[in-house]
């Protein structure tokens, strides 16, 4: 069961109650900077890149140093290696060859990442992803808390087994929808892993969690004409773990009453001199589905 | 603990020696005017100088050598009864007490006798008598219990609207809330801005923080004993009342005259109602109210048996059309029995039912849903004796056994009509205790109460039994096996043993010294990691994987009273250790997870304080002052890096001042003032991002490592009450009253965020602090009660 449905309602009770909330300034301690590793790819056959920075104060949003004179490679069990090279602030790109990708489901990949001080490491399987079989669209008049409109579910089937996850990603128009609350995963065909709910169509929350998010938190209907695009990427458990632990951190119980105590999100890349890095590194599978709103 | 066990011996031996050839003066006492026993009130002998204080079903018994006494019967609020007679066989002496005239205004501090505070072995107690919680200014109108106990010392809330309160640097969960003695589960309605127990309906309420009787036991850190008025014996009584929330209505009446009475008390929420005509069409089908009912009858068998039967249900609904729905709430049941053995045996057998449940729904048509319920029962029960031996000595035993059953969630979703059941299997457990506790005057000055409770927990069958690996502390425990057990078959057992002592010594006679320790065990755990305890918080066992909560703690009190009683001082240190609590892996998921255990974690934690209470309880002004200096704190491997931190309701200061005053026959006055010191909640010292999302970091990965602004708030009313005369059975109160007078924007806490607006990829995204105040205004109230007699 997600926490965030229950959420939703607890918000709404409070929101209609008497809370109010405002923005303030608040000096706050500054940590040391650590070593950032954002590294999510995927086997299509498109730039891929991996990123290099620091962390920033909290409320910093400009200053972003980076590590820029690192080497960056994946390996791959199958043998490959990949260069990264830098092109600025800390990105460093791979653009495949046409039709090139970086591997197969099944295969494992190392990244190696050697700077004049420190070798960062990480590895990762790809996992298999199932194929979307359709969007669709509806006119709804009787949605709950929402305009009356025309809203998008995708249709897919968890594949067999326990274990499976994914991170489902969304294009209107082209752009990504990138909000805290649009990431949309899915632990098997539901949201969380005690509730072992395998091989089913994945559930409403997931498959109308395409829908974008307004500013008042609300989802937002779309017009006619706007295109929709839906990748599904899977990712490792430790990946689906760190998204969701991110995600409540990030959303940190819609600030009601019912947040839960800040923490930080392990990732998975090591440092040889054992340092703390953050960040994560995954190689997904994907598969996609577009549609035009009609 | 051995030497605990000598002395107790010591002194019982000690109190058979005493034993003479005596008689025994025993009986009710009672409020003349409506029949409710009085509990607390005392009878004291003029020429031996002995007290002794009715129970809580308003007994009390003295034995006496053959002679002629004046006995003073006297209860705070009350005219002083005096009888004089001759004792030369056991005597059953009921006493009727009439309401001091000067005080039917109802503004009274504590109905006790005057110097309770100073001569009871007692400490670390509150007692607030309805009337006093009636007469407080209150959040819309509204009269209330927890709200209420929170200005006490050593009382605080995480904040305002959250669930529940802490006691002493304890959690929630280690309150035994009792109604009727029952357990109430959750104490709250609409999350925490209301309690579950309706005002027109309750006769008592008793707050022990410390010095906890060996009779009490199951949580660690306070028992709230709340009792139900029985309903007047006299003649029918209505009250009732509109308010901006609720709409109260209560009835009591004799059943038979002076051997049975009922009372029947129902409230209900209107927001949604009143709110119904300004929804939007969208939500013109949603559910908002609250609501509970709460009756209790009683019947006189004999002279020797009385018979009550308590009940209570309440609940929260929350809907939105088809959507989606939520609701929650208790049901208690109480059967009660006293009977005299004799004069001087006591007894009470109670057998209790209590439950609280919620059910959640998603979904608006058969082939996509989701309903899930989640619920704790359980079934007792608790004979207790009370043994009058002699006036040094009174002497209660009993036991208690109860019967959990944890239902920690039955959930069935369909996605496009395939069903998943994702339910976890009940659990089952048996708690029982026997307890034997001495209060004893040792010399005129010197009283003592000890005594022990033996507490056995039995984690059963049906069910299955996992064993965790080791991981890193922090870290999620890998599973290594596990067991299934039958119904009823051990799982796990714990047994221990709880020594309670409390004594005082009597400087002058108006003040004394009082010292205590108590160890108290905790079997059953909230699991609850949000900074207010939500609804759908689930209660579990003890298990195998799961010890039970210990705690010691010691306080030490100077009790002085000045003014012939007038005012009251109070004053006490106390130091609290707590073991073996439950916290919660970073990422823990607590709902409908098989293997939550793996993802607990057990800590200590650490309480101290000095709480002051300044009270004045005679005049046309009356109220009392309290402050507390305290601190609570947590240690945990794998949280802050194992090093102390503050716990989330940890607040250094907390100063509250309840003020009323009789203005004239009619018109009353009252305000409350507190200060609290901010609570402390955590803040990132960085930020990075992982796919434009930008995540929030702290370094040190410190718990709790800022402090929320202050917290202070002054609330005001007044009220006016028609005179009560037998001419005029209608008597209306109206109480206007600001909550927040000067309009603070407290806030509950501080929140960090990204912002809402949408970010290219690659564009700094931007993150603020955000201040949430629960009430951010003023909020003025008008409500009406009545009283139809």
């Amino acid at each position: 069961m997600t926490t965030r449905n229950i959420y939703f309602i607890f918000a709404f009770a409070l929101l209609s109650l008497m809370a109010c909330q405002d923005v303030i300034t608040v000096d706050l301690e500054q940590g040391e900077p650590q070593v950032v590793v954002d590294a999510w790819i995927n086997n299509l056959s498109t730039e891929q890149s991996i990123i290099l920075q620091y962390t920033q104060p909290y409320f910093d949003s400009t200053s972003l140093a980076a590590i820029e004179d690192a080497t960056v490679q994946v390996i791959s069990s199958a043998g490959k290696t990949v260069d990264f090279t830098h092109t600025g602030q800390g990105v460093y790109t791979w653009t495949p060859a046409t039709g090139e990708i970086i591997g197969d489901i099944g295969e494992e990949f190392d990244l190696m990442i050697i700077t004049n001080e420190t070798t960062y490491s990480s590895s990762t399987e790809l996992r298999p992803v199932p194929v979307i079989d359709s969007i669709q669209q509806e006119f709804r008049t009787d949605e709950f808390i929402a305009e009356d409109g025309i809203y998008t579910q995708f249709f897919s089937r968890d594949l067999v087994g326990l274990g499976d996850t994914y991170w489902i990603k969304t294009y209107k128009d082209g752009v990504y929808l990138n909000k805290p609350l649009e990431l949309n995963i899915a632990y098997d065909a539901s949201r969380a892993p005690g509730a072992e709910v395998d091989n089913v169509i994945f559930i409403p929350p997931i498959r109308e969690g395409i829908n974008e998010i307004g500013d008042e938190n609300l989802p937002v209907a779309w017009e006619v004409g706007q295109s929709v695009r839906v990748e599904i990427h899977s990712i490792s458990n430790d990946a689906y773990t760190f998204l969701a632990l991110a995600q409540r951190q990030i959303l940190n119980g819609l600030n009601t009453i019912f947040a839960e105590p800040l923490v930080n999100t392990d990732g998975n890349i090591e440092s040889s001199d054992g340092t703390e890095v953050l960040g994560f590194f995954n190689v997904a599978a994907v598969s996609i589905s577009e549609k035009v709103i009609e | 603990m051995k030497r605990i066990f000598q002395l107790t011996t010591i002194c019982f031996l000690l109190s058979y020696s005493l034993n003479a050839q005596e008689y025994i003066l025993s009986g009710y006492l009672k409020d003349a005017s409506n029949g409710e026993t009085l509990i607390g009130a005392t009878a004291f002998v003029t020429e031996t100088g002995q007290g002794i204080s009715s129970n809580e079903y308003g007994f009390y018994s003295i034995s006496l050598e053959k002679g002629s006494y004046t006995i003073v019967y006297d209860y705070l609020g009350f005219e002083t009864q005096v009888l004089t007679l001759e004792l030369n066989e056991n005597t059953r002496q009921d006493v009727e007490m009439q309401i001091e005239s000067a005080l039917l205004s109802e503004v009274v501090v504590l109905g006790e006798a005057e110097d309770r505070n100073v001569t009871e072995v007692e400490m670390s107690t509150n007692k607030l008598d309805i009337a006093t919680i009636k007469s407080m200014p209150s959040l819309l109108g509204e009269v209330e219990i927890i709200r209420s106990i929170q200005l006490l010392p050593g009382v605080t809330s995480v904040g305002e609207g959250a669930s529940g309160f802490n006691v002493r640097g304890g959690s929630i969960d280690q309150n035994l809330v009792l109604l009727d003695e029952a357990p109430i589960f959750n104490s709250s309605h609409l999350f925490g801005f209301f309690s579950v127990f309706n005002p027109d309906a309750v006769k008592d309420v008793k707050l022990y923080k410390g010095g906890i009787p060996a009779r009490y036991g199951g949580r660690l850190s306070s028992i709230l004993d709340v009792r139900m008025k029985e309903g007047n014996s006299k003649k029918l009584e209505v009250n009732g009342g509109v308010g901006f929330i609720f709409s109260r209505l209560s009835v009591e009446a004799p059943i038979i005259e002076d051997k049975s009475s009922f009372i029947v008390a129902g409230r209900r929420s209107y927001i949604d109602v009143l709110a119904a005509p300004f929804l939007d069409e969208e939500f013109s089908d949603s559910v908002l109210n609250f609501y509970d009912l709460t009756l209790k009858t009683n019947y006189k068998i004999s002279e020797s048996d009385r018979l009550y039967l308590s009940g209570y249900f309440g609940r929260d609904n929350f809907g939105f059309g088809e959507a989606a729905g939520f609701n929650w709430g208790n049901s208690t049941g109480s059967f009660r029995w006293n009977h005299l053995f004799s004069d001087k045996l006591f007894s009470n057998v109670t057998l209790f039912y209590s439950d609280y449940d919620y059910q959640i729904k998603f979904g608006d048509d058969a082939i996509n849903r989701f309903d899930w319920d989640a619920s704790i029962e359980n079934w007792s029960i608790k004979p207790e004796f009370t043994y009058f031996l002699n006036p040094s000595n009174l002497l209660k035993f009993g036991g208690q056994s109860i019967v959990y059953k944890f239902l920690p969630g039955n959930a069935v979703g369909v996605s496009e009509g395939e069903q998943r059941v994702i339910s976890l299997p009940p659990k089952y457990a048996i708690e029982n205790a026997l307890f034997v506790e001495n209060e004893q005057d040792i010399t005129d000055a010197l009283k003592l109460n000890y005594g022990l409770r033996l507490s056995h927990f039995n984690y059963t069958g049906k069910g299955t039994a996992y064993e965790y690996g080791d991981a890193p502390a922090g870290d999620r425990r890998p599973l290594v096996s596990f067991e299934t057990f039958d119904q009823w078959e051990g799982i796990q057992s714990y047994y221990n043993l709880e020594p309670r002592f409390s004594a005082k010594y009597q400087l002058t006679g108006e003040s004394s010294v009082k010292a205590s320790y108590n160890r108290t065990t905790q079997y059953i755990h909230l699991i609850s990691n949000t900074t207010a305890s939500t609804p759908v918080d689930v209660w579990t066992p003890s298990t195998n994987n799961i010890k039970p909560q210990i705690a010691d703690q010691v306080a030490l009190g100077y009790f002085r009273n000045f003014d012939n009683n007038t005012y009251e001082l109070s004053s006490e240190a106390y130091y609290k250790k707590m073991n073996q609590i439950v916290e919660y892996i970073d990422g823990a998921d607590l709902f409908l997870n098989t293997f939550l255990e793996g993802e607990l974690l057990e800590g200590r934690g650490r309480a101290y304080g000095l709480e002051l209470q300044m009270k004045k309880e005679k005049g046309n002004t009356t109220g009392w002052m309290s402050y507390t200096l305290a601190r609570t704190e947590r240690q945990v491997d794998g949280i802050s890096r194992g090093e102390w931190f503050p716990s989330r309701f940890d607040q250094l200061h907390n100063l509250s001042a309840t003020l009323f005053r009789q203005l004239t026959d009619s018109w009353n006055f009252s305000a409350n003032f507190v200060f609290i010191t901010g609570t402390p909640t955590n803040f990132p010292t960085s930020r990075y991002n992982q796919q434009g999302l930008v995540i929030p970091h702290n370094t040190n990965e410190a718990r709790n490592n800022i402090r929320i602004p202050n917290y202070h708030r002054l609330d005001l009313s007044v009220s006016w009450k028609g005179k009560e005369s037998p001419e005029n059975r209608w008597q209306g109160e109206w109480v206007f009253s600001i909550y927040n007078v000067y309009n603070r924007r407290n806030p509950f806490s501080i929140y960090f965020q990204q912002g809402n607006e949408r970010v290219a990829p690659g564009q700094p995204v931007r993150t603020d602090a955000y201040r949430l105040a629960v009430i951010g205004n003023y909020i003025p109230s008008i409500s009406y009660n009545f009283k139809f007699k």
